[in-house]
């Protein structure tokens, strides 16, 4: 008789505790009644990168999605070497796991692919074969024989980043750019219909502008000689090359908006308009980015994570919010690379600056999970 | 078997009852101990001390006195309103001498009083006129200062925002030299009166300073063309069951200047709780006002030929659990043309 009192209350115990601990575990915050919850996890360049997506059940296709996770392992995949394909296959199978056993969320709603940057390296280095021992290693991993690891190119990648950023509202008069590290790329549609997308691409991007005025500085390694080189980077290679792409594309005479989207759009955007942290996207004019620059040059301290809260008169702020941002955005971009970056952004959208027609223009943070939740989107209406 | 684990429990359980009471003992012991030591650790004033402190004590008693002064000083200290009070209190005892000596009169030394009174009331009036003259002119003169302040407030913020010291040429210090310059349209800066809260429509162009000068980039051109009116605020409830309601908007603007104006219409919709109601972040921004840096609701375009009047309607999603009263303001050139609100 005790001895079953006894088993019962250490049942209970047992229960409350594994009850509690799994709720603390799947406690997402979701911001839609009627929702959804996705994975979409990405072999990149630098890493596998997992995006837990929330997708109102409604206006799915209005690029309305909520990112309730967004986490990454730095792996290295396109360095192509064992230790690396090893620590890849382990973070995918990883991220997998926490995605459908953390966050409980069906194999069928978890989605898998490689990005375009790690199949244009694969075949510079003549190494397809990695991505499909890659694939096959994982399928193994999780006893999926029959899991798609989808691998996107990059005009499907800008096509699919299109569809999941901007709203369809403004779908055919926008022109998205994505300023990465190495590259920026991007496109519009062109024949109102979201099949064919025009591209756009550069061979500049934040660090590779950095890195080019870098080898420029010589002996005097002063902020003020980083500008004058970069401006000269900025002027000299990079200019014929963004001039003619831009141009080529057409994208000037189709479009009414220039969204832009990449770390150095979320580090602007962020430090430049901390009263609209919460926002997704912000529009920017470009003497508010120009001015922007002058302040990384000239009143660096302003951009501090305690200055920024301090700006922020707005009672209604969450400066908690703010100040944490502002010291990521600070974490991420030193001076010199936030100098570079925005001194790219500020080159393209000269482009767009015209005298009669002037062009809107706007800042997106999260970009990065953008093409996920179409592809997570597609996936699911297919 | 099952009586013996039984009794180990039960002595378990005593065991631990037993150690818990030491425990309290202990506990209680240390406490008193502690009381009793800070007791003995009192410390006795000593005569030294007095003595030394008696300079403190006079100290003490200068400044309180110092105080009443003060204090004595600042309620019996003029003011205009005081004077003004007295002027009136004067003015009327007098007005009702004269009412008394004229409705009631004795002799003819009561209408002579009475003509002494009447010029005195005179003087009186004239004292008052003087007086409100004072204060208007005072008046005016703070509003002056007023606007100086607001208007280099205004000018600081936006040449913080655009390049204090240039040290470093930047491409917003050299862009007046590049092929593609856009120009500013005016160049003229109209410092009006702020509209009156909880007014509908505002009507009235009220220039005060006019100055011909460059505004630095960003800075909102300050000069009034339009003006709404008929601003009205529609709720209408989203389907049964939703949680949110839309907010319907309308009001006419009109171009009140002597040329074709276009520009955008900034509509901020402040909710109970103090936030701005935001369309979408497509939508929302911020932009500069004559209060600081706000953030916009929605944006509207509007061109209109001189003296034309255009119908704008806007429409916004709120929160229905969000009950209160909304404040619905309309900006242009970052200047407040109109307000009003609408309890939801």
């Amino acid at each position: 008789m005790q001895t079953s009192i006894y088993r019962k209350f250490f049942a209970c115990s047992l229960l409350i505790f594994f009850v509690g601990f799994s709720y603390a575990q799947n406690s997402v915050k979701l911001n839609y009644k009627n929702s959804s919850v996705y994975a979409g996890i990405e072999v990149g360049s630098k890493g596998v990168k997992m995006s837990v997506l929330e997708l109102p059940e409604k206006n799915k296709s209005q690029g309305n999605f909520n990112v309730l996770k967004d986490t990454s392992i730095n792996t290295d995949f396109i360095s192509f070497t064992e230790p690396t394909f090893k620590a890849t296959v382990e973070a995918l199978t990883a991220l997998y796991k926490i995605a459908h056993d953390r966050y409980e969320i069906p194999s069928k709603f978890i989605f898998t692919a490689i990005s375009s940057g790690v199949s244009i390296q694969s075949e510079k280095d003549k190494k397809q074969d990695w991505l499909i021992n890659l694939t096959d290693a994982f399928r193994k991993n999780i006893n999926e024989p029959q899991r798609e690891v989808r691998i996107i190119d990059v005009t499907e990648e800008a096509r699919l980043s299109h569809l999941g950023i901007i709203p369809e509202s403004r779908r055919y008069s926008t022109f998205l750019i994505d300023i990465g590290s190495g590259n920026t790329k991007g496109g519009f549609f062109p024949y109102n219909n979201t099949k064919d997308i025009k591209l756009f691409q550069l061979t500049w991007g934040t660090k590779s502008v950095s890195n080019e005025t870098n080898t420029r500085l010589g002996d005097d390694q002063t902020m003020s000689n980083y500008y004058r080189q970069m401006s000269r980077v900025l002027a000299g290679p990079a200019d014929q090359e963004i001039v003619y792409a831009i141009n080529v594309s057409g994208a000037y005479n189709m479009s009414d908006n220039i969204a832009f989207s990449g770390g150095i759009a979320w580090a602007v955007a962020t430090l430049l308009f901390p009263e609209l942290i919460e926002n997704a996207v912000v529009p920017v004019t470009y003497d508010e980015v120009a001015a922007f620059m002058d302040r990384i040059a000239n009143d660096y301290k302003s951009l501090q994570d305690q200055a920024i809260v301090s700006s922020v008169t707005d009672k209604t702020v969450d400066l908690e919010l703010v100040q944490k941002q502002a010291k990521t955005v600070n974490k991420v971009f030193d001076q010199k690379a936030m100098l570079a970056g925005t001194g790219l952004l500020l080159k393209i959208m000269r482009q767009f600056e015209g005298i009669y027609e002037k062009k809107q223009f706007f800042l997106v943070k999260n970009g990065q999970v953008g093409w996920i939740s179409a592809y997570v989107n597609e996936a699911i209406n297919k | 078997m099952r009586d013996s684990k039984i009794s180990l429990l039960l002595v378990i359980s005593f065991v631990l009852i037993f150690a818990s009471f030491l425990a309290l003992g202990i506990l209680a012991y240390k406490f008193y101990r502690k009381v009793d030591k800070a007791m003995v650790m009192q410390p006795v004033a000593n005569p030294s001390d007095k003595i030394r402190d008696s300079l403190l004590v006079v100290y003490s008693n200068t400044i309180q006195q110092l105080e009443k002064k003060l204090g004595a000083t600042y309620t019996s200290a003029d003011s205009l309103e005081n004077s003004l009070s007295l002027k009136l209190d004067e003015y009327y005892r007098t007005k009702d001498e004269l009412i008394a000596l004229i409705t009631n009169p004795t002799s003819d030394k009561d209408f002579e009083l009475a003509k002494l009174k009447i010029d005195e009331l005179q003087s009186r009036m004239a004292a008052l006129r003087r007086t409100n003259a004072n204060i208007t002119e005072e008046n005016n003169k703070l509003y002056t200062v007023l606007d100086e302040i607001r208007k280099q407030s205004l000018t600081a913020t936006n040449t913080r925002n655009t390049n204090p010291t240039p040290t470093i040429n930047t491409p917003a210090a050299n862009r007046s030299t590049e092929p593609v310059n856009v120009s500013i349209e005016t160049d003229d800066i109209a410092i009006s009166n702020v509209v009156k809260p909880n007014s509908t429509s505002i009507t009235q162009e009220v220039p005060v300073i006019t100055t011909t000068t460059t505004p630095p980039r960003q800075a909102p051109v300050m000069k009034r063309y339009f003006m709404t009116s008929d601003l009205n605020i529609e709720k209408v409830d989203s389907r049964a069951g939703s949680e949110t309601m839309e907010l319907i908007g309308s009001f006419a603007v009109k171009n009140i200047s002597d040329e074709m104006a276009k520009g955008d219409i900034m509509v901020v919709v402040t909710q109970p709780n103090g936030k701005v109601l935001q369309k979408s972040g497509w939508e929302s921004g911020t932009f500069y006002s004559e209060h600081g840096k706000k953030i916009y609701s929605c944006k509207l375009r509007v061109e209109n030929e001189k003296g034309e009047a255009r119908k704008l309607t806007f429409s916004l999603i709120g929160d229905k659990s969000l009950t209160g009263t909304y404040t619905f303001q309309i900006y242009h050139n970052g200047l407040l043309i109109g307000n009003t609100t609408k309890r939801v």
